[in-house]
């Protein structure tokens, strides 16, 4: 090898061990922390009770960076899958921006820390809940589930589920039905969301060989689960209007999406080929996204005009 | 040839260049992340304390 050869080796490797701010940020899913934010913060409004401003916002703090950590603690363990994934083959570890340990060390770090100052300074509910969620998203979900079964994202949702329970028990220092109903309503909404989104990248996990129900049941199978976890998502999105949790524009809300949310999946059940199959799909996964952000989002914007009116 | 040697070593000083600015930003971040950690627990700590924590008698 020439001398000039060496030499641009040796600056791709620094280059591999030298890391960015953003990478790091990346390896947070930031997308994915801004729904856990949101939920979280609608748990923590809708709780009886009240919380000092400061320490709401540090439980905020330390719960969506705990989401972060698990996000870094996933793509640590999933980096081979991530590479040959057009999805995801440009996060960081796949583009050896940063290393496995990197990613490890980071995510551990945080993980840790997120939990010990929820603890700390909240409540040791809210702090073990958080690291109930860190650790069924890392051992659970993305070491046992994901590889294994094609179920994995049903149960493993659950991990995404947990942002709402952990606001209210900030707040409150309990678990109680309420916060069960809000973890429920991101439970049912997983199903559909991923599937949608697993059916268009169906070749994806083909050839990495994770089992998503597309891949293993069918996708004709899937279309049809898809729409049963619509049903059954609807109403649970809609009782919070019954049972107080949500307001007037939440119920109006929740029903209207709800109906959307049901005739999109319905699409995706009726409509099997062609591009306008995939078209259904696309449709779906956007809405899907759209439909838990509004929900929330309104849930957070109702429970704090009721809490600054009181 | 020289022409190769000098684009290359001209690549490699930028390259090094980068990853100093990319190194100097993280440690940057490292320390705003710590000192913000800091200023988290001292204002929980007052806040559970309460005001009344200074109105003692000595």
């Amino acid at each position: 090898m020439t001398t000039a050869g060496a030499d641009v080796q040796r600056g791709e490797a620094l280059k591999l061990l030298e890391p960015s701010v953003g990478d790091f940020v990346t390896l947070m899913k930031p997308r994915v922390m801004t729904l856990v934010i949101l939920t979280a913060v609608a748990g923590m409004l809708l709780a009886p009770g009240g919380i000092h401003p400061v320490i709401g916002l540090i439980a905020i703090i330390a719960i969506s960076v705990g989401a972060g950590a698990s996000g870094a603690l996933n793509m640590w363990y999933d980096a081979d899958i991530d590479e040959n994934m057009a999805r995801t083959a440009a996060r960081p570890i796949p583009r050896g921006r940063v290393t496995p340990d990197e990613a490890l060390q980071f995510g551990g770090v945080l993980s840790v820390m997120s939990v010990m100052t929820l603890g700390v300074l909240v409540n040791w509910v809210a702090g073990a809940l958080l690291a109930l969620t860190i650790a069924y998203y890392l051992f659970i979900y993305t070491m046992w589930l994901k590889r294994r079964t094609p179920q994995n994202i049903v149960i493993g949702g659950a991990a995404g589920a947990f942002p709402p329970m952990i606001g209210w028990a900030a707040v409150t220092g309990s678990v109680s039905l309420e916060s069960v109903l809000l973890f429920l309503i991101i439970f049912m909404w997983t199903p559909p969301h991923f599937w949608a989104l697993a059916l268009l990248r169906l070749r994806d996990y083909e050839r990495v060989g994770v089992p998503m129900l597309p891949v293993v049941a069918g996708p004709a199978e899937t279309r049809r689960q898809i729409l049963y976890y619509s049903i059954a998502l609807v109403p649970l999105a809609i009782l919070p209007a019954f049972i107080g949790l949500g307001g007037v524009a939440y119920g109006a809300a929740s029903i209207v999406l709800g109906a959307i949310f049901l005739w999109l999946a319905f699409d995706v059940w009726r409509i099997t080929e062609g591009r306008e199959a995939d078209k259904a799909c696309k449709r779906l996964f956007w809405f899907s996204i759209l439909y838990l952000y509004a929900l929330f989002a309104i849930l957070v914007v109702e429970g704090a005009m009721t809490r600054i009116l009181a | 040839m020289n022409d190769m040697s000098d684009t290359v070593q001209a690549v490699n000083t930028a390259s090094a260049a980068a990853e100093l600015k990319r190194r100097r930003m993280r440690s940057i971040a490292i320390a705003l992340g710590l000192g913000f950690l800091v200023l988290m627990f001292y204002a929980a700590t007052i806040v559970h304390l309460g005001g009344s924590v200074a109105n003692r008698p000595i």
